[in-house]
């Protein structure tokens, strides 16, 4: 078929079944690179028409990708050590500074990710040397613990993000990722050989997260721990419960007890405590409960914030005042309890309260007062529903 | 800049395919259609169409003739099975117990099947699969070429294959 595939590969003996296998292996392997050509898709092509046992290995690999796709029991642990393993194989010495090197040239000259392969290597060299006494020490839990004290001393920084009222700062962190960082919000990053912790104190974030499996990248919320390898996602942390929305790969969450952050480590959570989220999933989660998955979520809606929009559908006017609360020094009070459950729909900028002031100024149930510290709101005549527009 | 959009359009173009795989897939397991039964007819409707509309995404084409077939069976036999309940009862209930047996089932043995692998071919297929990473990506990653990445793709598929789908 085509001389791009391995010759290697193509020898060798085989029934007449398992050589359309790893044809239809090869096949999916060409039309899943992205550098795939209009003559390969078409040499495809001839190869599905030439006979229906093609077309059915290629929709059972296909099939069989698929659900290794969406498997969600591999464990973080073994899979660092695997490409620990993979690494060290693929050099074929002990002496891992050659192999990145080697590694470093064998990408191609002008592919940007030379740079930083020969990078990458580089800064993990010194822990695939300890990997394998460290797996042989990790049962032992004083010198995994005193293991962590040295690695702190060797590589550890912490830094803290603050943002004010109406600010939205975006944060690239030391390792590539970047943190879009909400108003009023709080976020510490430790970052390690090991691991990238980063904890979200107060507010709301959205995290694009620079691939690295060998260095899983962990945000806490509240009880809340998200582990990620390579995605983006939206982290909203109220002082009740934590909202996670995954706009891109895939994390895991975990509702965490209340124990001492250094003891996280070794603490094993029930099972139902933890779950998957993929694409498009919401998990809401609230101190000692399973998170909650809601499917589907409205990804647009949850980053409206990144422009500073703000979304309601019939939200109590209590709640809309403690969102615009979020982004403004000047605040809207309100008198009044069946004022405070008024509904309100429509799309507002988040840092322009004059103009929903004005919009609420439109509605006869509603006397506003203004005042030093912002606004004051109360009951006029007759309650009804209003509908906003985009301001 | 380029690289941005390179990447955001690398990144569409495998949520497309996805997506359509993963609506083949549902829909297969619901109608439980046999394998070959898909493929013999997703081949004759293959050889009916235009080679004009399957040369942009053949895969992408593929996936949705084979999900759109699985639906098609799916109300046919809605149609044609009128009287046994049963029968209806799992054809609209997806998660019925047995489905989700199969589907331990299944989970359990694809753990199975993928500690059996090599190192490498595991390593490179839990980067691909898993991570969603390219094979670009990949190779740098573990500091092998590109074309050995493709090389321990295909073992691994093909081992997987073979353990996973009996003859």
């Amino acid at each position: 078929m085509t001389k791009r595939f391995d010759e290697d590969v193509r020898k060798g003996s085989g029934t007449r079944h398992s050589i359309v296998a790893r044809e239809a292996a090869q096949w999916l392997i060409v039309l899943s690179d992205s550098e795939c050509t209009r003559e390969e898709r078409e040499e495809f092509i001839a190869w599905l028409l030439r006979s229906n046992l093609h077309v059915e290995e290629f929709l059972r690999i296909s099939e069989l990708t698929g659900s290794l796709a969406r498997f969600r029991f591999w464990p973080d642990d073994s899979v660092a050590d695997l490409i620990a393993k993979a690494r060290a194989g693929s050099s074929g010495a002990v002496v891992h500074i050659g192999a990145a090197a080697a590694s470093g040239r064998a990408v191609p000259a002008g592919d940007s990710l030379a740079d930083r392969s020969v990078a990458d290597s580089a800064r993990v060299v010194p822990r695939s040397l300890w990997r394998p006494c460290l797996a042989a020490a990790a049962s032992l839990a004083i010198i995994s613990l005193a293991v962590g004290v040295i690695a702190g001393m060797f590589d550890w920084s912490s830094k803290t993000y603050a943002t004010n009222a109406g600010e939205i700062r975006s944060i690239t962190l030391e390792d590539g990722s970047v943190a879009e960082l909400n108003t009023r919000s709080r976020l510490r990053a430790r970052f390690t050989a090991n691991e990238r912790r980063v904890q979200l104190i107060a507010g709301e974030a959205i995290f694009n997260v620079a691939k690295n499996p060998r260095r899983p990248f962990r945000v806490s919320a509240g009880s809340t721990e998200i582990v990620a390898v390579g995605t983006q996602f939206n982290v909203d942390a109220h002082d009740s419960s934590t909202v996670v929305t995954v706009l891109e790969g895939r994390v895991r969450v975990t509702s965490m007890p209340d124990i001492p952050p250094r003891d996280a480590g070794r603490f094993n959570p029930p099972l139902d405590h933890q779950i998957e989220l993929a694409r498009g999933e919401q998990a809401i989660v609230t101190k000692h409960r399973p998170p909650l998955r809601v499917a589907a979520a409205d990804t647009a809606r949850a980053t409206a914030w990144t422009e500073r929009r703000l979304f309601f559908e019939r939200a109590t006017l209590r709640d809309v005042a403690t969102e615009f609360a979020r982004y403004n020094d000047r605040i809207i009070r309100i008198n009044g309890d069946v004022l405070a459950v008024k509904r309100i729909s429509g799309v507002f900028n988040a840092t322009d309260q004059p103009t929903f002031i004005e919009f609420l100024r439109t509605h006869t149930d509603v006397r506003v007062r203004e005042d030093a510290r912002g606004w004051v709101l109360e009951a006029g005549a007759s309650q009804s529903d209003v509908d906003g527009a985009e301001r | 800049m380029t690289d941005g959009s390179h990447k955001a359009r690398i990144t569409e173009w495998v949520r497309r395919w996805n997506f359509d795989l993963t609506r083949f897939m549902e829909r297969r397991v619901r109608v439980r259609a046999d394998a070959q039964d898909v493929a013999q007819e997703v081949y004759l409707r293959l050889l009916r169409t235009s080679q004009t509309d399957l040369i942009a995404e053949p895969q992408a084409y593929l996936y949705r003739m084979a999900s759109n077939l699985a639906a098609e069976w799916r109300m046919r036999s809605c149609e044609s099975k009128p009287h046994s309940s049963a029968e209806l009862e799992v054809l609209l209930e997806t998660r019925t117990p047995e489905v989700q047996l199969d589907a331990e089932q299944d989970q359990a043995r694809l753990r199975a099947a993928l500690a059996g692998l090599d190192v490498m071919p595991r390593a490179v297929i839990f980067l691909k699969l898993r991570e969603g990473m390219t094979n670009e990506e990949i190779a740098s990653h573990l500091g092998i070429t590109r074309r050995m990445v493709k090389r321990h793709l295909v073992i691994g598929y093909e081992e997987l294959r073979a353990r996973l789908i009996p003859e």
